[in-house]
């Protein structure tokens, strides 16, 4: 795969990744804010540094105990932990490339580029897209549904 | 047919689909200074536009501002009943690729969407009209001091 091909996949990657943050937010909603319920702004840019940072895996894992700890918390009436489980599902799609293959397929790409390694760095690509996308999201949908 | 008069022709018929979002921009623009949005924050979404490769990093950019104004201040000024920053996002995925397909049809040029050329097309609209947003932004600013 050239440099060129390459860089016209992340491009045509990063469109998908956008849309599936909005649809992300729109079917599994906001973080409810509160100290203990683990949820608000501070945990989205600390997700937000995380993926700029650290693999796939580290992410997943970080979704999960989150998810864990919002659930033992319990301020949130349960949302926040099915948020982040939600979330972590999501992010194993990305290990798993069920996303990336999609996307190589759909775009033809799939014959040239089925080495693993080449797989699991566009997945990281994507996975950096995608929670830059959602965080943003997320901070206009909670600022604008301040009363 | 050669591949330079299609260039030729679709160039001008996005200049004349820019044309049509000036109204837009003028209103959003006109929006920002009432917000008494920083010359900062509106230099910022220029370079962003200027120097990203995706549109999406500029929508980022604009959700990120938003999210971060005081209700009635700055990008969450309101114009026709909305936030400037939903308008100028609104703008930005509805209208801007609604041009972009209208050029497109207008030169008789083929692009397929979805397709690097195509995030090309649209990359270029927004840059256009986002610089127009900001000359009015600051010429109406200028305008009321």
């Amino acid at each position: 795969m050239t440099a060129h091909e390459r860089q016209t996949l992340q491009l045509l990657g990063d469109t998908e990744m956008y849309d599936l943050a909005e649809r992300f937010v729109a079917r599994h909603g906001l973080l409810a804010e509160g100290r203990a319920s683990l949820g608000g702004k501070s945990q989205l840019h600390a997700l937000a540094q995380r993926s700029r940072r650290e693999g796939v895996e580290e992410l997943i894992r970080f979704a999960r105990r989150q998810a864990q700890r919002a659930q033992a918390a319990d301020h949130s009436g349960g949302g926040n932990a099915d948020w982040w489980t939600a979330l972590g599902s999501e992010l194993d799609r990305f290990r798993q490339h069920t996303a990336v293959a999609a996307l190589l397929s759909e775009h033809e790409f799939e014959r040239k580029s089925e080495q693993a390694k080449y797989r699991d760095r566009l997945a990281q690509v994507l996975v950096v897209f995608f929670v830059q996308h959602l965080v943003a999201e997320c901070l206009l949908r909670r600022a604008l549904n301040e009363h | 047919m050669s591949v330079i008069p299609d260039r030729l022709r679709l160039q001008r018929e996005l200049d004349l689909q820019a044309d049509l979002l000036y109204g837009e921009a003028e209103q959003l623009g006109a929006a920002l200074a009432r917000g008494q949005t920083k010359n900062a924050q509106i230099s910022g979404m220029e370079s962003v536009a200027n120097s990203s490769t995706r549109v999406t990093d500029l929508l980022d950019y604009i959700k990120r501002q938003t999210a971060k104004a005081k209700r009635g201040k700055e990008w969450r000024a309101t114009v026709n009943g909305e936030t400037v920053g939903e308008a100028l996002l609104r703008v930005l995925t509805q209208d801007v690729p609604r041009r972009a397909a209208a050029a497109t049809k207008a030169a008789g040029v083929d692009i397929p969407q979805p397709s690097a050329d195509w995030q090309e097309l649209q990359l270029h609209l927004a840059r256009v009209f986002v610089r127009q947003v900001a000359i009015h932004c600051r010429s109406a600013s200028e305008g009321e001091r």
